[in-house]
């Protein structure tokens, strides 16, 4: 039942349904279904993981999802990598840590089925325990991979399967549980910048000469538009009102010069 | 003229040049206090403070030479940076200069000129006093645009080496993205020797290698590279250096 609020108008209700009727149509299935296993996680839709398999198992393309388990032996230790606040950074940086997992069995889940009317067997991805800690999935705050790891491994299988074979069931939608699990790390190019520095300094440097008594040889005015370092934003301030140099900041308020001037 | 390092990294910058009668203070990036020592407390012969950009290990004690009536000088965007645009307080705003536009602060002349880093509008310094010559303040700026003519000392930024900075990130002690924002805004070895090379040091006293990184340099080596290059009396400015800074050695 939606109770609309100030934050929750009944607009953005209506906006909701709308998406589930598409959603539904799309995939051929009942829009109340939709309604009811599709999850919004961080402000992305996402489908429930038994909903994914119900999906797979139904469309009539493919033999219900089976499950095969491996016992890999016990884990050990495993280095993975966490991103934490970093506050000079001011982002989140990566930082190496080592788990622990001497006395956990590392499990391996392979989700398979057939494709109806062929023999040949779909697997996916192998999922075990030692993949979840290095995604970090196994360690978060209250991750469900410590306490329903079987069940979880298969929900990730499940995933992984058919987002290999049927990912237009899916929609490209990720599982409930994939979207709480995995981050999206903004793509940073740290391949070209040394490059493009190399070009700019080849360019560029050293290449005007400044004499300090010799007004010819002086560097010209750097104009507002023209530097290549973010620039500030002044808000209501207008170029006119840009102080001469050895004015004072505020001119607006006194027209007091600098002293030395 | 005397040269006192009192801060040369990311924790604080800041340099003295003085002699009896007059002193000037780069950048604000250590306390009042500090500069009050260094100036043996004789505040009426301090005739202002240059800041080259906003960032805090540059900028953060701007404010207290403010409220000592200590007229700090700084261009227009990093003034807009750090909040003085629009100020009510007419007694706390440091005043604007410009790239290119020269002005006096008793004996010292000084021109300022563009850099090139990661800030607002950020500037180095050409300085000529009677008894230093010409200076050269280079910090914070990953390449210079300019040669400079009639040198007789040089503050320039030496920050990092690629091998170290790479050794860092290949140990996973850095990020690969920090190496981005460095490469981008400070000053390597290389560059600092490239830039060197294209100016005329025959008239050069003293090169003082500044703003070293903590984890990124080797201040030994840098000296000895640097020294080998140019063969002039390199420094590296630790906290606390005090070394004669005239045009000439005698």
């Amino acid at each position: 039942m939606y109770k609309a609020s100030e934050n929750n108008p009944v607009e953005k209700a209506m906006a909701n349904c709308m998406i589930a009727v598409e959603m539904a149509q799309r995939i051929g299935a009942s829009p109340l279904m939709i309604m009811q296993n599709m999850v919004v996680i961080y402000g992305r839709p996402s489908w429930s993981s038994k909903f994914l398999v119900a999906t797979v198992n139904t469309c009539g393309r493919f033999e219900p999802l089976k499950y095969k388990f491996t016992n890999l032996g016990m884990l050990g230790k495993v280095d993975y990598t966490e991103y934490e606040w970093n506050v000079q950074a001011k982002k989140k940086l990566p930082v190496k840590k080592e788990f622990d997992g001497t006395k956990i069995e590392n499990l391996q889940c392979i989700a398979y089925t057939t494709a109806k009317g062929s023999d040949e067997i779909l697997e996916s991805a192998p999922i075990d325990i030692r993949l979840s800690v290095q995604e970090g999935w196994y360690n978060k705050a209250g991750s469900k991979w410590q306490t329903m790891t079987r069940q979880m491994l298969m929900y990730r299988a499940a995933s992984f399967w058919t987002n290999a074979y049927a990912p237009e069931l899916s929609m490209g939608m990720k599982t409930e549980d994939e979207l709480k699990d995995i981050i999206d790390i903004p793509y940073e190019d740290v391949t070209n910048v040394a490059d493009k520095v190399n070009k700019e300094k080849a360019d560029n440097a050293n290449k005007t000469v400044i004499n300090i008594d010799d007004s010819a040889k002086q560097p010209e005015p750097v104009q507002q538009n023209a530097a290549p370092a973010e620039k500030p934003e002044v808000g209501n301030e207008s170029q006119e009102k840009k102080p001469q140099t050895g004015e004072l900041f505020d001119q607006q308020k006194s027209t007091k010069k600098g002293p030395g001037f | 003229m005397e040269l006192t390092v009192l801060g040369s990294s990311s924790s604080g910058n800041s340099y003295v040049l003085q002699n009896d009668t007059e002193a000037l203070v780069i950048e604000c990036g250590v306390s009042l206090k500090e500069v009050k020592k260094a100036v043996d407390f004789n505040v009426s012969k301090l005739v202002g403070a240059l800041i080259t950009h906003e960032h805090l290990d540059h900028s953060k004690y701007v404010r207290e030479f403010l409220n000592s009536r200590i007229p700090v000088f700084m261009s227009y965007g990093t003034g807009t940076k750090l909040g003085y645009v629009g100020s009510t307080e007419p007694h706390l705003l440091p005043v604007s200069i410009d790239s290119a536009s020269k002005f006096k602060l008793g004996k010292f002349t000084i021109l300022p000129f563009d850099v090139k880093h990661d800030a607002a509008e950020p500037l180095g310094f050409l300085i000529n006093h009677p008894e230093t010559g010409n200076v050269l303040f280079l910090t914070d700026s990953y390449y210079s645009p300019y040669r400079f003519e009639g040198l007789n000392n040089i503050l320039i930024e030496c920050n990092y080496s690629l091998d170290i900075l790479q050794r860092n990130i290949d140990a996973g002690r850095i990020p690969p993205a920090v190496r981005n924002r460095t490469l981008q805004s400070h000053m390597s070895l290389e560059t600092c020797l490239e830039t060197l090379a294209a100016n005329d040091l025959s008239q050069v006293n003293n090169i003082v290698l500044i703003h070293l990184s903590d984890g990124n340099s080797h201040a030994d080596n840098f000296l000895n590279t640097v020294h080998r290059a140019t063969g002039k009396t390199v420094h590296v400015a630790d906290k606390g250096l005090d070394i004669q800074f005239n045009k000439t050695p005698f």
